[in-house]
């Protein structure tokens, strides 16, 4: 009974999705040329290549797929409303190119956006810098090894809607092309968040453009990133514990994928808790000893959180019964 | 089986016939910017369920894997631009849907809706009895979160935009958990539904000289948590007597109500009073009040040492309040001489200030001495008050080079002080504890460098951080600790890609009384090959990690110092290929981990999906995932207890434009 619900459901939603295609793919109206090109003023390039195209050859000429796609890109909204010239929309960002047209297509002869000096081609309308992030410092400072291009791609992906931010790659996919630990670590490791499925991304936690030594992102609140999901685990708490005091939620937790259940840093929970919760000598610490009658012989008192169940703050226990 | 899947593949390519016939006036050029893969998912779990969906949670249904509409001209007049994707929505365990519309210098909605679903139930976490085989551990949960976000911006880009927010964040569902109680331990049944409510109001500006945003914010949290005792767990862990007493429990219930309340502002401004020269500061501002009610009923023979007391019941109520008052605070300035050189250092500080206190009343009933006698009911008040006040302040400077030829260095310093102390009944928190103040500073030295070469096609990458710390506030403190990172990389001809990394990080205390040690190490590295113009890819990666964590810690029971150990020693190795081939795409991987160590197991997966498109738009999918999971015997694990093998049976239409 149960199969020939779902076999109707599905049937349905695929029934559903079929008449919703129908309906609305029409053709679609061919752009409209742009009512306001982009002022001469700002890109003097722009009416020199204006000037020569009625001669020339045009950009869809050689580059048909970037200039029908670029409708759909999000650099022709800087255009205004109205789908831009896409002759003058390419001036706007290469130039003029009437030397790269009159050589055959010398790619030596525009201007592009690879490396080090294409990126500050992008850095001249893209600048930030802030007190969180910035290009010029930020920790994938814009170099000859990790630059714009490295990461997004403005004509390749523009062909289809797949990719957000002009992304040459999904987010995982993406980092990973760097970051191969990491990210084994969430592909493999048996606890960790579940990146790429669902949504949840490096980004939600991380800013590519952030500052060195900021390479996690705050909430609104001013703090870590994890509060933005967890939020129980804020409190406040009237019996704070580590995150309030002196540590915070990667004290006990590994964030990028763990062996250990619960994304613990330790497998056994007794000796997590008592490398802080111990007097074996030595300077004086935070964190108190356990009384004597937690016998670690016992598995009773082998796992401190099986009573201690409160352990990211309590209201109504002073030892996180509760 | 088979007929399930043939049933699903006929109703799917039944479904979408109409539309491959309305889409045949459309050409190619044409393309309607619509891409999705929706589909059914079968699930076959053999083994541990629980762990299973503890790690995995892939549940059978319908599945819309992926959907992505993105328009310039959506509605005329209304919207000049929208885009919606969803990913995984339906049979779980996340899924997300986003949405960005507006018209161009006017207004911009983002919304977003995130849904996860989250289960927990492992056979020895929080699980006393697992030496008896009872799993899994008492400590379970089974609940959802939702996360809905939703920003309005006017005129954005322009020179003020005002932007109006809104984010809900609701988690709730069942679960099981425990609560010590007369010197014995009872599993409880929970229901908790928190909803975190954040409402935001700001205005950004951007001018050529000054650009920023100030937003106040107002969240609104609230908790409703209800336990009570697990059917058949009135014998609770313990099954010895104490004194004499047999502990058991016929009722135990308790419904906690909390709620925070917690106005938040929030300012960022960045100004360039010359050319070179940026600044920028930020201010956070938050004052969290929350208050907690709790009433509590239990029914039994319990023992309390607290009050040298057999009693028959507990009503106990409980009060509480916290007030944080908390605030960041940051000045930076960047300076750039040019030719990629420049300099930036800042200053960042955070102060949080908390002030709790509960007032717990706790009526035992019918209690009597040990001895024997009776004391009737008894009234016990408690006030507790807590303080603690910790800030952090850092300054920092780096200086850079970023166009050094094909190089970019950078080296910096920068110098954290920590100081928290804590105040009222906090030595009460933790038995024997020691209470007051404790001060920490942190001073890092570093620096790092990557380099490109185009004609070689190599990236190198290198970075090194040595931390020293004058003072421990925890035992799991370092005082000095060094990190090293390295990264290479290499490409030929767009056909052959080599990447690697290393990174290790090595924490010590010097302190022979604790002797906390910390290295761990992970080296990783992949390869992938294009063949045929691209049509086939062929990539392997291969990793090895270790973690060798130790600590001094005196054990309570007999107060013998002993070494604790934290090891693992794991390997991880993909393997995979990827063919694009007319209108057949196929995916397949293998991968294989394992980890000996503190926790020994080994993981197998296979990851297979292929693709065929019968038109230019229209493809149908098939998909076999496949985890087994297998935990080798050790210390407090459940072993073949824990084994698994999750199959994933997937069938899916791929609609692209």
């Amino acid at each position: 009974m149960r199969s020939r619900a779902t076999l109707a459901a599905v049937a349905l939603m695929a029934g559903v999705a079929a008449v919703f295609l129908g309906q609305t793919a029409a053709p679609t109206p061919t752009p409209k040329p742009a009512a306001a090109p982009a002022s001469p003023a700002a890109h003097p390039t722009a009416a020199a290549a204006a000037a020569a195209a009625s001669e020339l050859p045009k950009c869809a000429d050689c580059h048909e797929a970037q200039v029908k796609a670029f409708a759909s890109n999000p650099h022709a909204r800087s255009h205004g409303p109205a789908a831009p010239d896409p002759e003058e929309a390419c001036s706007t960002c290469h130039g003029d190119g009437t030397a790269h047209i009159e050589s055959s297509g010398d790619p030596t002869k525009i201007m592009t956006f690879h490396g080090l000096e294409g990126a500050e081609n992008c850095l001249s309308c893209h600048s930030k810098s802030n007190p969180h992030g910035s290009f010029a410092f930020g920790f994938h400072a814009n170099s000859a090894a990790v630059n714009c291009l490295s990461c997004h791609s403005i004509h390749a992906t523009g062909t289809g809607p797949r990719a957000e931010h002009l992304l040459a790659k999904d987010t995982g996919a993406l980092c990973q092309t760097c970051h191969t630990g990491i990210a084994a670590s969430f592909r493999n490791k048996p606890y960790a968040h579940r990146l790429d499925k669902g949504g949840m991304t490096c980004v939600d936690c991380h800013d590519p453009h952030d500052r060195k030594g900021q390479p996690v992102k705050l909430t609104s609140d001013g703090e870590l990133a994890c509060m933005s999901c967890h939020a129980e685990k804020r409190g406040p708490f009237v019996f704070d514990h580590v995150t309030g005091s002196a540590g915070n939620c990667l004290t006990c937790h590994e964030a990028h994928g763990s062996s250990n259940p619960k994304q613990l840093i330790w497998a056994r929970v007794d000796q997590l808790c008592l490398s802080c919760h111990s007097k074996s000598g030595g300077p004086r610490t935070a964190g108190g000893q356990p009384p004597s009658f937690h016998d670690l012989s016992l598995p009773r008192y082998r796992n401190c959180t099986t009573c201690h169940v409160a352990i990211h703050g309590s209201n109504l226990s002073e030892a996180f019964l509760k | 089986m088979r007929t399930r899947i043939a049933g699903i593949a006929a109703a799917l390519v039944l479904g979408v016939a109409p539309a491959l016939f309305a889409q045949q006036p459309t050409t190619v050029s044409q393309s309607f910017p619509v891409e999705f893969e929706l589909g059914y998912r079968f699930v076959k779990v053999s083994g541990n369920d629980d762990m299973y969906r503890t790690q995995i949670n892939d549940k059978p249904g319908v599945l819309l894997r992926s959907l992505t509409w993105a328009s310039t001209k959506p509605l005329d007049g209304v919207l000049d631009y929208f885009r919606i994707d969803a990913n995984d929505v339906g049979a779980g365990p996340a899924g997300m849907l986003k949405l960005a519309a507006g018209q161009v210098d006017r207004f911009r909605l983002d919304f977003s809706w995130r849904r996860t679903d989250l289960f927990s139930a492992l056979p020895a976490f929080a699980n006393p009895l697992l030496d008896d085989g009872v799993i899994p551990g008492q400590h379970t949960y089974d609940r959802t979160r939702d996360i809905y976000d939703a920003t309005l911006q006017i005129f954005p880009g322009k020179t003020l935009t005002p932007i109006l927010g809104f984010t809900r964040n609701i988690y709730r569902g069942p679960g099981t958990t425990t609560f010590h109680v007369g010197e014995n331990d009872f599993l409880l049944n929970e229901g908790m539904r928190a909803i975190d409510d954040e409402y935001r109001v700001g205005l950004a500006f951007n001018t050529s000289i000054v650009q920023g945003a100030v937003t106040e914010g107002y969240r609104q949290y609230r908790l409703r948590d209800v336990v009570s005792l697990f059917p058949g767990a009135n014998g609770g862990n313990v099954s010895f007597p104490i004194l004499g007493q047999t502990v058991t429990a016929d009722g135990i219930d308790r419904t906690t109500n909390s709620k925070t309340n917690t106005p938040v502002t929030n300012v960022w401004i960045t100004g360039h009073p010359l050319d070179k020269l940026t600044l920028s500061g930020s201010y956070i501002r938050s004052d969290a009040n929350a208050s907690s009610d709790s009433a509590e009923t239990d029914a039994g023979n319990f023992v309390s040492f607290a009050i040298s007391r057999f009693f028959t019941g507990l009503d106990d109520a409980i009060n509480s309040s916290a007030k944080v008052n908390y605030w960041r605070g940051s000045a930076r300035a960047d300076y750039e001489f040019g030719m990629g050189i420049g300099v930036t250092g800042g200053w960042t500080e955070r102060s949080r200030e908390l002030t709790g206190s509960a007032l717990a009343n706790s009526l035992y009933i019918d209690s009597q001495t040990f001895g024997g006698i009776s004391t009737g009911d008894l009234l016990n008040t408690v006030r507790s008050n807590t303080s603690l006040h910790r800030d952090d302040r850092t300054f920092d400077v780096t200086v850079q080079d970023r166009q050094l030829g094909p190089f970019a260095v950078n080296v910096g310093w920068s110098q954290t002080h920590q100081d928290v102390d804590f105040g009222g009944e906090f030595s009460s928190l933790i038995d024997g504890s020691t209470p007051g103040e404790y001060e920490r500073t942190v001073d890092t030295y570093g620096g790092g460098f990557t380099f490109r070469s185009c004609c070689l096609g190599l990236t190198l990458a290198g970075d090194y951080r040595h931390d020293h710390a004058d003072e421990l506030i925890f035992r799991s403190d370092f005082l000095d600790r060094d990190r090293y990172k390295f990264r290479v990389g290499w490409e030929w001809n767009e056909m052959v890609r080599i990447g690697g990394t290393y990174q290790e990080s090595r924490a010590k205390d010097d302190e022979p009384a604790i002797d906390y040690r910390a290295v761990v190490r992970d080296v990783a590295g992949d390869v992938s090959v294009d063949l045929f113009k691209h049509a086939v890819t062929i990539h392997g990666s291969g990793g090895l990690f270790s973690v060798d964590r130790s600590v001094l810690i005196l054990q309570p029971q007999d107060f013998t110092v002993v070494p604790t150990a934290q090891d693992e020693v794991g390997h991880t190795w993909e393997g995979g290929v990827t063919v694009a081939w007319q209108n057949l795409n196929f995916d397949g991987a293998y991968l294989w981990m394992g980890n000996h160590g503190s926790l020994p197991f080994s993981i197998n997966r296979i990851r297979m999906r292929a693709e065929y498109f019968f038109t230019p738009n229209l493809g149908l999918e098939a998909e076999w995932l496949q985890d087994k999971y297998i935990e080798r015997p050790a210390f407090d694990q459940a072993g073949a207890l824990s084994d698994f093998n999750g199959n994933r049976y997937g069938i899916f239409v791929h609609w692209r434009p």
